[in-house]
């Protein structure tokens, strides 16, 4: 599989540089696959998360609290967009501190599912971030990627192939 | 660096959103950021913040996810627990909610539904 992290200008601001995934060379990232594919359905809601992340990129940064996080294994900041008990969508995304975040794509979390695990939409978007966080992890340590020196931004990404 | 991207959906979303929807959302966001603040100003954690304010941590976790509406009472109780004013807590939403109550108020904007009745639609009285 391959996949490029790509910077979204109107949502990045001062707070937090807001990044999307583009998977196998598609023309869109997750991210904008998850707002066309719900848009028509759950207006409201996709409307919440779009201003949810820009308010995150402009004004508060990427804090704890606004993501549910341990979606993903320990420690590697795959968490979801922090969704109320009676909303119908899930975002998953990689969460770098206050400053990043990576989005990745979501689905609708059905009232009886209870973890990611028992819906396949949402596991495979999950699993998705889950390896795409897990290389990006590997190739930092590998210092084949880097932050900036104001550590806001990743320096070095292309398109990687993930085996 | 990334590639920098955009999209017409992207697009869309930045034209299609209204000026009430963001100013919520913007609210909620930067009300749970506050308090956050203050509960670390004050050295506490998030349990010993819901045994002052007598709510379960579960509560806390969503009003400070950023996505909960507060009611009134419940931020001037907030204000007092946490021993500020009302103005010391919303003191960063402050510009956003006089932007908010005015559009509010304004006979081209009045809401067909009860889109006002979140805390901030009474707040034009007391400000």
């Amino acid at each position: 599989m391959k996949y490029e992290l790509v910077e979204l200008e109107t949502l990045s601001g001062n707070c937090a540089t807001i990044y999307a995934v583009i998977v196998d060379n598609e023309e869109s990232t997750l991210f904008d696959q998850f707002l066309q594919g719900h848009l028509a359905i759950f207006s409201k809601e996709i409307e919440e998360i779009y201003q949810t992340v820009s308010i995150i990129g402009h004004e508060t940064g990427a804090r704890q609290d606004f993501f549910k996080e341990r979606e993903g294994k320990p420690g590697d900041g795959v968490c979801a967009l922090y969704d109320k008990e009676n909303s119908s969508l899930r975002l998953y995304c990689i969460r770098y501190g206050t400053v990043a975040i990576v989005l990745g794509g979501g689905a609708v979390k059905p009232k009886a599912t209870r973890a990611w695990q028992d819906d396949p939409k949402l596991k495979h978007q999950a699993e998705l971030m889950i390896k795409i966080s897990a290389d990006i992890m590997k190739r930092i340590r590998d210092k084949e990627i880097n932050w900036s020196r104001d550590g806001r931004h990743l320096i070095g990404l292309g398109v990687f192939e993930i085996e | 660096m990334a590639r920098k991207y955009s999209s017409e959906i992207l697009n869309e979303m930045m034209n299609r959103i209204s000026p009430i929807t963001k100013m919520e959302v913007s609210i909620k966001m930067r009300l749970a950021s506050r308090i956050q603040d203050l509960i670390v100003e004050k050295g506490w954690t998030k349990s010993e913040f819901a045994l002052k304010v007598n709510k379960q941590p579960s509560e806390i976790t969503k009003w400070l996810s950023g996505t909960h509406t507060f009611t009134m009472d419940t931020i001037c109780e907030i204000a007092v627990d946490l021993d500020v004013s009302f103005n010391e807590l919303i003191q960063s939403n402050e510009t956003v909610i006089k932007q908010y109550v005015s559009i509010c108020a304004s006979p081209q904007s009045q809401p067909k539904t009860n889109e006002c009745i979140s805390p901030v639609g009474d707040f034009s009285n007391n400000f």
